[in-house]
């Protein structure tokens, strides 16, 4: 017995291992590409790094940019009569996508980076950025996808600070890629974060429940249909994980059925072949056990291999829910796992006792063989198999020791023959032979063994088949019908009722000044100033770039236009509400981004220290200034919003402002303004009537540089006011230390508003009507050799702290607001009850032409 | 009996889980395991940049050889020299094509370098001041060095 035992084992190992060497052959062949099957789209696997598009502006219905296959690259569609170009990193033309088709530039460098997502590549000597394009066709879609290395990682190491702290989110780079879409500049903005991703933990906890369920399902009495069931489950699970990856697969039908597919067509191999398997296994081919095994095998560790990481990362390749693909991909390698060890048990559980009990090596191997070649013969001709009473298998003898075929049986023709002659083609499980030995026995239990139940079983195959190819075939049907990445059109918000005069107004934002200076003449409602720095290492390029952004936002935002898919709907039904958008330039530029030190206008010079103010540095300054006024709060915010965005990633907010007056319509349009303390700001301020009311206000020295003239320099002050201190003041104390009625705002020397003052007026009893440190008399340009300023003052508050932001346009502030303010530092009667907090002075270049940006002058005719 | 067969029918099963399980830790890719455990790390020298100055040759010109390369580094990264002229040699050492872009005011960029090749920018320089040299194709991924002039 020991002996036979031994042969048989030898045997059964032989046949085994002529299996597994079908396995690992397999394995091998499909391993190497395994790594780019289907798990990578566009190059990208599972990843922490996220391409984020924050958004496109201005936007233009038929141009759409999204970002695809996981950041891998970006794709353009644009569906409108006229051409869009990308630029290159040269801000070179780089592709040109229209009606005329997908052409690209074979002077641009970017033509041959472009075409791998690490640029491994190399440059041809004659793509010259500056030489003339060199157009060449490549399709004729409407839709171009590059690998555009601004919006990706392209080191093969991590970031040195994600490196330092992978577990939390770190925003790695801000990107912006430029389109010229007919003279107008669509900018978009976007950013690479680092997104860590969950803890694996509960996946390898499903991946080992579902290997250690199939492995345990082989000891139960209905091994056959659970092993079957796992098989039809696995596949079911790699064929979701594979339509998956087809659907964001961006390319056209044969491309993604090829993605869904895998290369080399694995998956048109590997399924049908497993469930076939999956099927006569249900149907007890307990040899089929091995294809189970080496399917599940395969399946497994190739996704275990290429996959693994979508439990730990925070995004992956796929249009299903990061969750269900994770649970995919634990579910193909649990059953897989356990597919690969259920295999084998079956076989060694219901192995036929032909395999058992045999003489010869020879013909037991041959048998192994021939036991399962008939089979598949006949379930691939179709041919049913008998009525399960007929039956009779080499395990129906089970325990009577006779084979009838083996003994003698010298080639596999015979042993094929010998089987066909002493017994039904089918080699059955055990079960069934008990069944047909004692056809009475487990009815109740197992009803699948009366002869009406053997179409339970086919009709239980038939259903796996048919739900396997199925799923296939939906899936590859999904695939080829959707339409992966694309981005919801944005929804425009056209109000149905005509929205009042103060909301439907719009200021022109082109034209020789800025608005927001000296027009609308009315100061609008709602003020918001933001400051901003360069970040680090922002060169000309980038500061252009930027100033560019803001010139487009800006004119599309001042118009009432919407500024693309900015996911957000502040505004949405808004109208422009008099939105004006006024940019500088601080002294601390120069010297920055390339601009020379000493490119810095003398109009610029930063403002001496003056005596009692109390400035907190952190909120004051900056390198640059975005004003935004508008009559309405949502309005302004929003835009200040939007523009701030577009500001990433050359330049980050220092410090903002919000301000207020009174609303339109709540005060006569020509009336002066009121401050917190009562008084009206701003009487004395020069008037645009006034014949050097321009020289005032404006740079019109011809010596300034040629960006600024026709600009004008700001002064910004956050002056804290002391209410509680300046309540407690009478009225009459109040009026001497300002030196106008706090009514209707005459000077004290008598008149009405606009009267001037007589600062040498003096009451009954000899004193100055005007006291000698009131503040008009010290602020009067008449005591300053002429200093002016436009006043143009907000309130704010701000917890229990309220004030002006004191904001004053002039033409030098050597010639404005330094010599007054020096005045009123040292004596003015107001200081007791006011403190400076914080300081800045901006140069406004001047206005801006379509087409041109906001300081462009600035550049000179240095392309940087 | 079955006893004795079942450890020889697991055996390559188990051979195949365990190669497969071994070899993956290693096919995960820069970003690694579970909490980036393994992942591919920046060289300590990325995380310290050192700084070089230009050595003046005896026609007055400040020279200095840059090495680029696939790591997406400048050596050095910060190049310092003195006002005048400069003549900054990019040597490409790896097979990633680079664009190296000169923030100086009048001045050109490298230009397109191919793998293995090797380009020459001279630049006059009067202002001090901190210029950035960022890689035209490379920027985002943090590819950036500096030149000072003090």
């Amino acid at each position: 017995m020991g002996r036979i035992v031994d042969i048989s084992v030898k045997a059964s190992r032989r046949a085994l291992h002529w299996l597994l060497a079908v396995a690992a052959g397999l394995a091998a062949a499909l391993l190497p590409t395994g790594a780019a099957w289907a798990h990578e789209v566009g190059g990208v696997g599972a990843t922490n790094f996220t391409t984020t598009l924050s958004a496109l502006s201005p936007a233009v219905s038929g141009v759409r940019l999204a970002v695809v296959e996981n950041g891998s690259r970006l794709e353009l569609r644009n569906t409108t009569a006229r051409e869009v170009v990308v630029r290159g990193y040269s801000d070179e033309p780089y592709a040109r996508i229209g009606p005329d088709g997908v052409w690209l530039n074979d002077s641009s460098p970017a033509t041959y980076l472009n075409t791998d997502r690490f640029a491994s590549t190399t440059v041809p000597a004659d793509a010259d950025p500056t030489a003339a394009p060199r157009w060449r066709k490549i399709s004729d879609d409407t839709v171009h996808r590059w690998h555009d290395h601004r919006i990706h990682w392209m080191l093969s190491t991590l970031p040195t600070a994600v490196a330092a702290a992978p577990t939390t989110a770190h925003r790695v780079s801000d990107w912006h890629v430029d389109l010229d879409y007919g003279g107008t500049v669509l900018s978009a903005t976007g950013s690479l974060d680092w997104a860590p991703g969950p803890s694996p933990i509960p996946w390898y906890l499903l991946v080992a429940v579902a290997a250690l369920l199939v492995v345990a399902a082989v000891f139960t009495r209905r091994a056959h249909a659970l092993l079957a069931a796992a098989l039809g489950a696995l596949i079911a699970a790699d064929v979701l994980h594979a339509a998956g990856i087809a659907l964001v697969t961006a390319g056209n039908v044969p491309e993604r059925i090829s993605a869904f597919l895998g290369d080399g067509m694995t998956g048109l191999l590997i399924w049908p072949f497993g469930l076939v398997a999956a099927v006569l296994i249900a149907k007890r081919a307990t040899f089929f056990g091995f294809v189970a095994m080496g399917v599940g095998g395969l399946l497994s560790s190739m996704m275990a291999l290429d996959d693994a990481p979508v439990w730990w990362r925070s995004s992956a390749p796929s249009a299903l829910p990061a969750d269900l693909n994770r649970a995919g991909v634990a579910l193909v390698v649990g059953l897989g796992a356990g597919l690969l060890l259920a295999g084998p048990l079956l076989w060694r559980r219901f192995k036929p006792a032909s395999h058992r009990t045999t003489g010869s090596p020879t013909s037991t191997a041959q048998g192994d063989l021939a036991d399962g070649d008939p089979q598949v013969a006949e379930h691939l001709d179709g041919t049913a198999p008998g009525p399960a009473g007929t039956r009779v298998t080499g395990e129906a003898a089970e325990g009577l020791a006779a084979d009838p075929v083996s003994a003698g049986s010298t080639s596999i023709d015979s042993g094929i023959a010998g089987e066909h002659e002493s017994a039904p083609p089918v080699v059955l499980g055990a079960r069934a032979a008990r069944a047909a030995a004692s056809p009475t026995l487990d009815v109740t239990a197992e009803p699948e063994q009366a002869g009406a139940a053997t179409v339970g079983r086919r009709g239980f195959a038939g259903t796996l088949a048919a739900g396997g190819v199925g799923a296939i075939l939906g899936a590859a049907g999904g695939i080829a019908a959707g339409t992966p990445g694309e981005p919801v059109a944005p929804t425009g918000g056209t109000p149905a009722e005509p929205l009042s005069g103060v909301g439907a107004t719009r200021i022109a934002f082109h034209g020789e000044r800025q608005a927001g200076i000296t027009t609308p003449a009315r100061p609008q409602a709602r003020l918001r100033i933001v400051a901003f720095d360069l970040a680090d290492g922002v060169d000309r390029a980038g500061l252009q770039g930027l100033l560019r952004r803001w010139t487009q936002a800006a004119a599309q935002l001042s118009q009432g236009l919407p500024l693309g898919d900015t996911g957000d709907d502040v505004v949405t039904g808004a109208g422009p509400s008099s939105l004006t958008v006024t940019v500088g330039f601080g002294p601390s530029l120069f010297g920055k981004a390339g601009l020379p030190a000493a490119a810095r206008p003398a109009e610029l010079t930063p403002l001496p220290t003056f005596p009692g103010e109390q400035l907190d540095p952190a909120h004051s300054d900056g390198d640059l200034c975005l004003l935004v006024h508008a009559d309405d709060a949502l309005v302004a915010f929003r835009a200040a919003r939007a523009l701030t965005r577009l500001a990433a990633p050359q330049a980050r907010v220092r410090w903002q402002l919000d301000g207020f007056n009174n609303s339109p319509g709540v005060t006569p349009t020509a009336a002066t303004g009121r401050n917190l303390m009562g008084q009206l700001d701003g009487t004395n301020n020069p008037q645009p009537t006034d014949e050097d009311f321009t020289a005032k206000v404006y740079v019109t020295d011809p010596a300034a540089p040629a960006w600024l003239r026709g600009g004008s320099v700001l002064v910004v002050r956050r002056i804290r006011m002391l209410l509680d201190d300046w309540d407690t003041q009478p009225r009459e104390a109040q009026e001497r230390v300002i030196g106008r009625r706090k009514d209707t705002g005459a000077p004290l020397s008598g008149g009405e508003e606009r009267t001037p003052a007589n600062f040498g007026t003096t009451t009954g009893d000899g004193a100055l009507a005007i006291p000698a440190d009131a503040h008009i008399r010290l602020a009067t340009p008449a005591f300053n050799n002429g200093a002016a300023m436009l006043r143009r003052g907000y309130s704010y508050s701000e917890g229990d702290a309220a004030g002006l932001i004191f904001l004053a346009w002039q033409a030098d502030p050597r010639r404005g607001f330094i010599p007054v303010q020096q005045r009123l530092a040292a004596t003015d009667a107001l200081n007791r009850f006011i403190r400076h907090e914080t300081s800045a002075l901006f140069a406004m270049p001047h206005g801006v032409a379509p087409g041109d940006h906001l300081g462009q002058d600035l550049f000179g005719d240095d392309p940087a | 009996m079955s006893t004795r067969f079942t450890p020889r029918v697991l055996v390559l099963p188990a051979a195949l889980v365990l190669t497969f399980a071994l070899s993956g830790c290693a096919l995960w890719g820069l970003e690694g395991g579970p909490d980036a455990e393994g992942a591919a790390t920046p060289p300590a020298a990325a995380t310290a940049p050192p700084a070089a100055a230009a050595v003046q040759g005896p026609d007055g010109v400040q020279r200095i050889e840059i090495i680029v390369d696939d790591e997406l580094r400048l050596t050095p990264q910060v190049v310092t020299a003195r006002p005048g002229r400069i003549e900054l040699t990019f040597r490409n050492t790896g097979l990633t094509p680079h664009d190296i872009a000169l923030r100086i005011p009048a001045a050109t960029g490298t230009g397109n370098i191919n793998g293995s090749a090797t380009d020459t920018v001279t630049v006059e320089v009067t202002e001090p001041g901190t210029y950035p040299m960022p890689c035209l194709y490379h920027g985002t991924s943090g590819m950036r060095g500096t030149l000072e002039i003090r």
